[in-house]
Formats: structure tokens, C-alpha cells, sequence
């Protein structure tokens, strides 16, 4: 990491974030949180369970509102904005990746990819067939007309993965995408999202799986809503810097 | 804390989605309903069939009892000429006929003319002159019995080629007073009884005058059944002298029922409008109140039964809607991720309700109309559906829909997208 320069642009910035949940007990469950994420990287978060990755993935992607701190996506501080702004900046710049998929069980795989347009006002027709070029990308292309129910949970996943890509995103936000998979399927999936950090998008992954993790370059852990530890591997450094040893990274990828 | 450096992005545009997606997003997701969604619709649908039914059924029995009200003369109006202080027989101008014709709710007129004043009806020629029974000898044109709604109860009208020969049709009483009664003579003329001929004749002031016809009882047109009636033609060429005078001594018109009080008011003007003061303008109230009972007795049974049948309506949407955006948490999560505004959540449910009420609208109408149609066929009574209700009851199905979809609708754009993933 010296000067030959890996100051990819900043798409993703947190700065003393805060959420409260109220309650009889209130629930901070993101606690002043600073972070910058950006483009190319894949970011592993961690934590146990309620350790607040869900609601800070939420703040993450503008949707949810942060009561104290500020957050920027895509140069974009969304921390002031109405919600029909923060609503265009969710649809222009990020996309979300779901643990349970969220396809709609009665629209075919490429009408499903093309939901991920819809709130941009991109016309029917080039929604679809940017749909289609998204589910391809996926290594979906011979599915477009497949119902969901007629789809493998891996196969679902990544039609979801193809409809957050499909408005080619600055940052894609998964949370938890292989908990409802196989580990064959998981594996596919998080390669998936790999290669869309390898094309230059800033990708976070809330997993608890320590082995899919640890093939991340960087982890973050999260622990009663603070940051506990934010690690970029030496070897994700060194890989790019093209002296990574193969066998490091030859198991995961 | 929560310092960032001065934003280098420009302004976002709102999130957007173009009015086609919306009604296609509505669409899609009745489709993905579509068991429940064609429930609820029918619900819609089976109250505005009731409605469109009760309004027809109720309009075409209406139609029917206007219809009887208006043969017994609710919408007649007779103007005369006030008579002087002198006594003198007063007459309306000549154009009067003319000019009423031509207000746009009279559907006839009637024109009624004197004779020579000493003209008195007899049996025969051998009654003592003084034994007039009372009876009112005029003239008028063949069409004046159909415009008086007069019907005939033996023989016919002298017609065209009688206006101008001695040839009466007489009221029932007059026929009843003069001992005529036409039977046996069939309207061919031919007489196969042989009956003599000369007992249907009366004597009219100095001359025979056959009988055409015999009318039935009319009570509604004052005078009427102790009429004489000759042809006009045959009065102006053989019994009057002074022919610049116009003799008419009253117009009786059918007039359109909404418009009675209008065509009353523009009457005196219309005939005379040099002289309005000395026309003389029927009301034909009695009746004309009866009318306008069954008019408002029909509508407020029509209205009361409208606002159950809506109401049950109503309730069948807003049910099917709370229910959809329970069911539809994860849904409207997802399209919240996706970029949709809380306002895109909230008009995607309202265009639900309004396809949904919309389509139950235009079903139950057409079905209403069915049932009407049917009724009225059976019934023998004329087909009435105001066509307005066409588009009316699917206009109201809808904002019922929507009124009904109105506070699930906002409670699903209110669920905060984070809590609405939790639910898938
Ligand atoms: N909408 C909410 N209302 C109240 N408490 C919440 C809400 N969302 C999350 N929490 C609380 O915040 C904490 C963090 O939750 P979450 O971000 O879902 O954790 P994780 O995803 O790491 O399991 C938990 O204690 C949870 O109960
Ligand atoms: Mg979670």
C-alpha cells in the first residue's frame, strides 16, 4: 500500500452513526459507527446475533434513518433528505441482497430482475431487456421465464443478486444472503458477489458464517452495536499489490 | 462526530415510477390474489348489480305509473281566453296554435273552436229548441282527439275527408243524452243488421249531422264527455260569416311532465303576447302532486337501499386490503429497497381498490341491467335505466374502493421498510 495508489473512490461513509430503538429499555443498536467503504471492496460484518449488522446494513443503504451521525452514499449525505430522495438514492445506487430472497412468486425471474428498475422510471422495455443482460450476467440467462417456485434456493438467490445489480449500483448491501442456502449454493453465491466487487462495486456481506468471512478481504465485527474490530487482510493488500500467495486464496475463491 | 466533508454529489431527482408501472404494479399484484381479488370485487359487484336493479325496476314501474298518470291528463294544460266582464266570449289569436307548437316541452296541441252561438245539438229535428240538454257544441281538427288523449269507444274520428262535411264525433255523455250508440254499424260502413241508419244522426241547429264516432269517458278534459265536436273546415266555410276572427276558445296541450311549471309560466306570453292578461292557464295540480309523490318515494327507497349495498360493498374491500397488506409485508419491504417511495406503497394499494371496485362496478351494472331487462319483459313493461347510471354507479363503486382502501393503504406506506423485511 504505498504510493501506487489503491484511493479507489469513496462510495460509502459513516460518520458517529447512531440508532435507538425505543422501548421501555431503549435499544441502541448501532452505536457511534465510523466507517468508509470503498469501490472494489467486499466487506465481511460480523457479530452475534443483535449485535445490530441488520440495522446497520439499513443505515448502510439509506433505508433507515439514523438518529444521530451522518451517512453518505455515492457522495450523497442522506442523513437531511426526504424520503423521496433517500428513495432515489436507494434506487440509483444501492442494491439490497436478502437472506430470504423477497422474489414475487408470480412474476418470472426476469420480470423479478426487472422490479430492481422500477422505482427509477427506466420504460418496460429497457427495464426488460437490461433484466435479461443482468440475469446472464448471473449465469441465468437460459431462466428468464422461470417462476421462482421453479427455481433451486441458489438459483433464487441469484436472481435476487441479479435484480440488485441490475441498475448497475455503486454499492450492494447482503444481509446474510447465504443463510437460507446450501453450502454449495452459499459458495456459488458468494463468488457471485465477489466478482461483482472485482468489477469495481463496493459490496458489504452481514454473514455469521466464519468460513465465508474469512475469504473476505476485510471484516468488520460488530458487537453491541460498536465497531469491535475493522480488519483488511495484509494478504488482500499484498494480492492486489500481485504478490498474494496462491494458497491463501485459492480455497475460497 | 457525524461531520462529513462538504458533499461533491450533486442533487437526486425523487425516486419515480411512471403512471403506467403503477397501474401495471396494481395489476400484478390482484393477479398474484387472484381468488381473494375476484371475492372482493364480487362483493362490488353483487351490490351494484342490486343497486343498477332496484334503480331500473323501480324507473321502469315508475315510467309505468307516470305513463297511466299522464293518459288520465297530469300533463295537460289548457289555456282559454278570460272571459270579459261583459259576458263576451272572449277567443285566442289566431297564431296561438302556431306559437305554442313551437315551445320545445309541448309535445301537442289541441285546438278547440266555437260555432255560432245559437248551434244546440238534438236527437232530431222534432225536439223543441229549448231542450238542449246542455250540451257544448264546438269545432276541431281531426287530430284533437289523440292530442287530448280521447279514445274512441265506437266508430272513429270523421278524419281529413269529415272535417269538411257535417260529420260530429260526440263525448259519452252527449252520445248517451242523444240516443246514439253505433252499434251495429261496422266501421266499413256496411250495416249488416240493417239497423236505421237515421239513429245515427243528431240535428245540429238546422241540419243532420251524421256520427263518426263516440269517445270514452274523459273526465280529465273538462267538457269534454258533453261535447259535440264538428270539423273546423266544415264550421269556418258553412256556419261562420266573418272570417278574420280566429274563434278559438281554448289550446289544450300535452306537455312534457318536467317541464309543466316552465311551459305554465312562458304560456300567457306565448299566446298573446300583446294581451297576456286576458289568457287564462290551467293547473292541473292534483295530479301533477301525485307525480311528484311517486317521483320522491322511488328515489328514497333507491337511496337507502344504495347506501347498504355500498356500505356492505365497502366493507368487502377494505377487508380484502387490510388482509393485503398483512399478507404483502415482505412485498412492500422489498419495493421500499428497491427505491419506492412511501407514497408508491400507498398508490399501489389505491389502484388496487380502484380496479378492483372499478371492474365490480362495470360487472354489476351490466348485470343489473340484465336483471331490469329481464324483469321488464316479463312484466310487459317498458325497459327504463337511466343511462347516466352507466357511468355513475362504477364512478361511485370506485370511490367507495378508494375511501375504503384509504386507511390500509396509508398504514402500508407508513410500515417502516425496515420492520416490513423483518416480516418476510
Ligand atoms: N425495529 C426495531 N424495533 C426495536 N428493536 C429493534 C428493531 N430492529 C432491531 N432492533 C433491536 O436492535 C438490536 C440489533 O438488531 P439487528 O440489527 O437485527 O441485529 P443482527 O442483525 O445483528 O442480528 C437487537 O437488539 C434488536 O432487538
Ligand atoms: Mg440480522
Amino acid at each position: 500500500m504505498t504510493g501506487e495508489s489503491l484511493e479507489a473512490e469513496t462510495v460509502l461513509e459513516l460518520a458517529g452513526v447512531s440508532r435507538s430503538f425505543g422501548g421501555a429499555v431503549p435499544v441502541r443498536a448501532v452505536d457511534d459507527v465510523s466507517l468508509t467503504v470503498r469501490a472494489g471492496e467486499i466487506v465481511a460484518l460480523v457479530g452475534s446475533s443483535g449485535s445490530g449488522k441488520s440495522t446497520l446494513l439499513a443505515l448502510m443503504g439509506a433505508l433507515d434513518v439514523a438518529d444521530l451521525g451522518a451517512v453518505r452514499i455515492a457522495g450523497h449525505d442522506v442523513s437531511g433528505m426526504t424520503d423521496a430522495h433517500r428513495s432515489a438514492v436507494r434506487a440509483r445506487f444501492v442494491g439490497f441482497v436478502f437472506q430470504q430472497f423477497f422474489l414475487l412468486p408470480t412474476l418470472s425471474a426476469v420480470e423479478n430482475v426487472a422490479l430492481g428498475l422500477l422505482y427509477t422510471g427506466t420504460d418496460a422495455r429497457t427495464r426488460r431487456s437490461r433484466a435479461a443482460l443482468a440475469l446472464e450476467r448471473v449465469g441465468l440467462g437460459a431462466r428468464l421465464a422461470h417462476r421462482p417456485s421453479q427455481l433451486s434456493g441458489g438459483e433464487q438467490q441469484r436472481v435476487a443478486v441479479a435484480r440488485a445489480l441490475v441498475g448497475e449500483p455503486s454499492l450492494v448491501l447482503a444481509d446474510e444472503p447465504t443463510g437460507a442456502l446450501d453450502s454449495v449454493s452459499g459458495a456459488g453465491v458468494m463468488r457471485l458477489l465477489q466478482s461483482v466487487a472485482g468489477r469495481g462495486t463496493a459490496v458489504v456481506v452481514v454473514t455469521h458464517d466464519r468460513e465465508i468471512a474469512g475469504a473476505l478481504d476485510r471484516r468488520i465485527v460488530l458487537s453491541d452495536g460498536r465497531i469491535l474490530s475493522d480488519e483488511t487482510r495484509r494478504v488482500a493488500a499484498a494480492h492486489a499489490a500481485g504478490v498474494g500467495s496462491p494458497s491463501e486464496t485459492e480455497g475460497h475463491v | 462526530m457525524g461531520e462529513l466533508r462538504a458533499s461533491t454529489g450533486g442533487c437526486v431527482a425523487p425516486s419515480r415510477l411512471r403512471h403506467i408501472d403503477a397501474w401495471r404494479t396494481a395489476l400484478s399484484g390482484i393477479r398474484s390474489r387472484s381468488t381473494r381479488s375476484v371475492l372482493s370485487s364480487l362483493g362490488i359487484a353483487v351490490s351494484i348489480a342490486a343497486l343498477t336493479a332496484i334503480l331500473g325496476l323501480s324507473a321502469s314501474n315508475q315510467a309505468d305509473v307516470l305513463a297511466d298518470l299522464d293518459a288520465q291528463g297530469a300533463n295537460l294544460v289548457v289555456v282559454t281566453p278570460v272571459v270579459g266582464v261583459d259576458g263576451d266570449a272572449a277567443e285566442l289569436p289566431s297564431s296561438a296554435p302556431a306559437m305554442v307548437a313551437r315551445m320545445p316541452a309541448v309535445e301537442s296541441v289541441a285546438v278547440l273552436r266555437s260555432v255560432p252561438r245559437e248551434m244546440h245539438a238534438y236527437r232530431n229535428d222534432l225536439v223543441p229548441a229549448g231542450e238542449s240538454n246542455g250540451l257544448t257544441v264546438a269545432a276541431v281538427d281531426p287530430g284533437y282527439f289523440a292530442a287530448v288523449g280521447a279514445e274512441f269507444g265506437a266508430g272513429e274520428s270523421f278524419g281529413e275527408a269529415g272535417r269538411a262535411l257535417p260529420e260530429v264525433v260526440l263525448g259519452h255523455e252527449a252520445a248517451r243524452l242523444l240516443g246514439v250508440d253505433l252499434l251495429g254499424v261496422d266501421p266499413l260502413g256496411v250495416d249488416p243488421l240493417g239497423v236505421d241508419h237515421a239513429a245515427q244522426r243528431i240535428w245540429v241547429g238546422s241540419e243532420w249531422y251524421a256520427v263518426s264516432g263516440i269517445l270514452d269517458p274523459r273526465p280529465r278534459v273538462a267538457g269534454l264527455d258533453t261535447s259535440v265536436l264538428l270539423g273546423d273546415a266544415w264550421a269556418e266555410q258553412r256556419l261562420w260569416s266573418d272570417h278574420d276572427a280566429s274563434h278559438i276558445i281554448s289550446l289544450t296541450m300535452r306537455v312534457r311532465a318536467e317541464s309543466l311549471d316552465t311551459v305554465r309560466r312562458m304560456l300567457a306570453p306565448t299566446v298573446d303576447p300583446s294581451n297576456p292578461r286576458t289568457v287564462s292557464v290551467s293547473n292541473p295540480s292534483a295530479l301533477v302532486a301525485t307525480r311528484a309523490i311517486v317521483d320522491d318515494s322511488m328515489s328514497v327507497l333507491v337511496a337507502g337501499l344504495a347506501a347498504v349495498a355500498l356500505l356492505v360493498g365497502a366493507i368487502g374491500i377494505a377487508n380484502t386490503m387490510v388482509v393485503a397488506v398483512l399478507e404483502r409485508r415482505g412485498e412492500i419491504g422489498l419495493r421500499r429497497a428497491l427505491g419506492a417511495r412511501a407514497n408508491h406503497i400507498a398508490r399501489q394499494f389505491l389502484l388496487e381498490c380502484i380496479v378492483l371496485s372499478g371492474v365490480g362496478g362495470i360487472v354489476g351494472w351490466a348485470a343489473g341491467a340484465v336483471v331490469v331487462g329481464v324483469a321488464t319483459t316479463v312484466n310487459g313493461q317498458v325497459f327504463v335505466l337511466p343511462l347516466a347510471s352507466a357511468a355513475l354507479f362504477p364512478g361511485v363503486a370506485v370511490i367507495v374502493g378508494v375511501l375504503a382502501g384509504l386507511q390500509p393503504a396509508t398504514r402500508a406506506a407508513r410500515v417502516p421498510p425496515t420492520t416490513a423485511l423483518k416480516a418476510g
